[in-house]
């Protein structure tokens, strides 16, 4: 079962929490704490700590008004985002969840916290 | 066309953005009496590599599998060839990729070992009474 184009589902373990239509990924962003330094009154670059940081993956998109208290209920323990042909691993949302009431519903936007090590799994 | 090199892999793209961000190690600031106060050595801190590129499929819609697939390299990369120019980087800084529809923009920050042929490494170079040891012709270099 695909998710249709334009929405995004949100899985938590084997059981769908909800869909959010006119749903779009934001930016996936990945930071390390690769820290690049030079001596004073040196001339060679150093390098030190490279360990990758979480990565966090923005969602936005519109749970209907039936819906929203299930999804905000569930976002901490979402495991899998829904996209096309796709499930995206996660590890539940972090961060600021901003909810604006519009005409269809209510548009959330999350972001996730992602393992890019992760494979995505194919839609059974 | 800039190859993105990671052990065992290697990714080629066509940058749309292919740039080198430095920094001078100086600062100039006046004081209230008017004395103009230099700071700093002067010498170039460590610099960063920005490489902005698309990553399209030719065979499915989403592109799912090269977005991964690039994901993976970028994040492991060992140097980045342009021409016959190559620019060892210690790791990356910073990635950003950005769904577009059928395809995805990445935006990536390198953190270059350095960008001349002679300290390709961090460390000081191993000598033995003043002689270079080399592996294959390549500096041993050793670092605390």
């Amino acid at each position: 079962m695909s998710t249709p184009l334009g929405h995004v589902s949100l899985w938590a373990g084997a059981s769908l929490v909800g869909t959010l239509t006119q749903a779009r990924l934001g930016d996936l962003s990945l930071t390390s704490d690769l820290l690049a330094f030079r001596a004073p009154f040196g001339a060679k670059w150093h390098h030190a700590a490279l360990q990758q940081l979480p990565t966090l993956q923005q969602v936005s998109g519109i749970a209907s008004s039936a819906t929203l208290s299930a999804i905000q209920a569930a976002l901490p323990n979402v495991t899998r985002l829904g996209i096309g042909a796709w499930r995206m691993p996660v590890m539940g949302a972090a961060g600021p969840v901003t909810i604006v009431p519009v005409l269809q519903g209510h548009r959330i936007t999350a972001q996730y916290v992602v393992d890019v090590a992760a494979p995505w799994e194919a839609d059974p | 066309m800039i190859t993105i090199e990671a052990p065992g892999t290697t990714l080629t793209v066509r940058a749309a953005i292919d740039r080198v961000d430095r920094t001078l190690e100086r600062t100039a600031e006046t004081t209230p009496a008017g004395v103009l106060v230099v700071l700093g050595d002067g010498g170039w801190a460590p610099a960063s590599l920005g490489l902005s590129f698309r990553v399209a499929s030719t065979t499915g819609a989403d592109a799912a599998a090269e977005r991964n697939a690039a994901l993976a390299i970028v994040t492991k990369a060992t140097a980045v060839h342009v021409g016959d120019r190559v620019t060892y980087v210690a790791g990356v800084q910073t990635v950003t990729v950005r769904h577009r529809g059928v395809w995805w923009e990445f935006n990536v920050t390198f953190a270059p070992r350095a960008l001349t042929a002679g300290n390709q490494g961090t460390g000081e170079f191993l000598t033995i009474a003043g002689v270079p040891v080399t592996l294959d012709g390549i500096p041993v270099s050793w670092e605390l």
